[in-house]
């Protein structure tokens, strides 16, 4: 699931990954892919949030609604995935966008892993970069299939309130509504507990030990059963990155609301809560 | 929802406001970071201070930093943000922060805009430190009192937020190895206590664009 920068210098010398390059940053959306050109991990191919990992907004969907299979299929192929080379994606620092592409593989039967410490940790590595554009490539395009059963809707989250644990990946700021950067309306979903996506890291911006992460998880969890945890956040992004830390905890597969925050609140008969 | 006395309201602003911790959600729920001597999990820092992380209101923003002055009996020639030690007069940490501002490098409280708070700092020298983010209008003349500073200067805060510029390094003080945080800026060598801060500036504001 995680690969340190030595890992995949020895995967990216073999051949044997498909290295992908999901960083992003909201308020420039294009910023990012001139970062991409300005250097990369050699072989990785850019990832785009909006265009390749998500599909169009609609007015009642959040800010990023999942690619439709077809659509997604054709970005692996253009990126030259093959089913018997290991998918690695990595941004910038925290790994919140490279955790939407881990958990869309994963929704749609495949795997992935993230480079640990990110970008960051690679350049600090002292390895080497690439510059430019990447060759066209072509890969395999597989037939996919969503698995529908990682994912909660928002009907599903108002007709099983009370049965759901959901589990909030935004900031404390925006959880509790003191503050809101994106969205119209500020708070939460009411019953959700907070666990903002920072505290999966370390201070050097790689995933925290299986253990400890275990032992923070259980405090937040208590005895409720991990099939009841959805993860949801502001668009469906940073959840991924919830969703990625249990399982690298040992907790197996949960569930996300891709919809998320921003989806919830296009509904002003939802409810919301908010807390200082 | 916090609004910031200032118009049009920007995107590192906006993001801004969403790193750091609310100033009226109060300072319990902050992590505490820093030194921890080894062995000892009931420690607690006797003191209490607070530091002033002035941001400069530009469209391209920039840190205040200080160089406190090199006679000085503790932390002399380091650089580190304005501040101090709390005092029986001061009704809160916010208050610390602007008074000592003032005294420092004479920065006037109307010209601040507090934003919140960042973690809190154990340090070595017996202090648990609490960073106030501040708004400050530009230009400003500073007045430094020169028995504590040597010099104030100012930081791109693109510098700063950007994770690549931070190193982490052990010293051994006494036996024991300590893991301490430096981050250059030209010829200014940011390091420890300022650097963790500035540290865990970068990483809320980072996790803060997330969605």
């Amino acid at each position: 699931m995680l690969v340190s920068v030595e890992r995949l210098s020895q995967l990216i010398k073999v051949g044997s990954c498909v290295l992908v390059d999901c960083r992003f940053d909201l308020s420039q959306s294009q910023k990012s892919q001139q970062d991409y050109l300005d250097g990369h991990i050699p072989g990785a191919i850019y990832a785009h949030l909006d265009k390749h990992l998500s599909s169009a907004i609609t007015p009642q969907s959040g800010r990023h609604p999942l690619p439709e299979p077809e659509s997604f299929a054709l970005f692996l192929a253009s990126m030259g995935w093959q089913k018997d080379k290991l998918l690695v994606a990595y941004d910038s620092g925290n790994n919140a966008y490279s955790a939407r592409l881990w958990w869309l593989m994963r929704y749609f039967g495949l795997a992935a892993a993230l480079l640990d410490g990110g970008w960051e940790a690679w350049k600090k590595a002292g390895l080497p970069l690439r510059q430019g554009a990447s060759e066209l490539k072509t890969g395999d395009s597989p037939q996919l299939v969503a698995n529908h059963k990682l994912t909660v809707d928002a009907a599903q989250i108002l007709s099983q309130m009370g049965n759901l644990l959901l589990l909030d990946a935004r900031s404390s700021e925006r959880y509790s509504g003191a503050v809101e950067p994106l969205d119209s309306k500020a708070g939460h979903i009411p019953g959700a507990l907070n666990r903002p996506l920072g505290l999966n890291l370390n201070a050097q911006g790689q995933f925290k030990s299986q253990q400890q992460l275990r032992e923070e998880f259980e405090q937040l969890l208590a005895d409720i059963d991990v099939s009841k945890v959805v993860h949801y956040c502001g668009s469906g992004v940073t959840a991924c990155h919830n969703a990625f830390a249990m399982e690298l905890a040992g907790y197996g597969v949960s569930r996300i609301y891709p919809g998320s925050w921003s989806e919830w609140i296009r509904d002003p008969s939802r409810p919301i809560e908010t807390s200082s | 929802m916090i609004m910031a006395a200032t118009a049009p309201e920007s995107d590192w602003l906006r993001r801004l406001q969403a790193a750091v911790s609310p100033l009226n959600s109060g300072v319990s729920k902050l992590e505490i970071r820093g030194y921890k001597p080894p062995g000892d999990s009931s420690y607690r820092p006797r003191k209490t201070a607070a530091v002033l992380v002035p941001l400069l209101n530009l469209e391209r923003p920039e840190i205040v930093l200080t160089r406190r002055a090199d006679h000085l009996p503790q932390h002399a020639g380091q650089v580190s943000f304005p501040g101090g030690a709390a005092e029986p007069q001061d009704q809160n940490a916010v208050q610390t922060a602007l008074r000592e501002a003032h005294e420092e490098i004479g920065l006037p409280a109307h010209h601040a805009t507090p934003l919140g708070f960042l973690d809190r700092l154990d340090t070595i020298s017996d202090y648990r430190v609490l960073p106030v983010v501040a708004l400050v209008q530009a230009p400003i003349a500073w007045q430094l009192d020169q028995r504590e500073v040597a010099e104030v200067f100012t930081v791109p805060f693109e510098h700063v937020i950007n994770l690549e510029h931070y190193e982490n390094r052990p010293i051994e003080r006494a036996g024991i190895s300590y893991s301490i945080w430096y981050l250059q800026y030209k010829h200014h060598n940011i390091w420890g206590v300022t650097a963790a801060m500035l540290l865990n500036l970068a990483i809320r504001y980072r996790d803060a664009g997330n969605d």
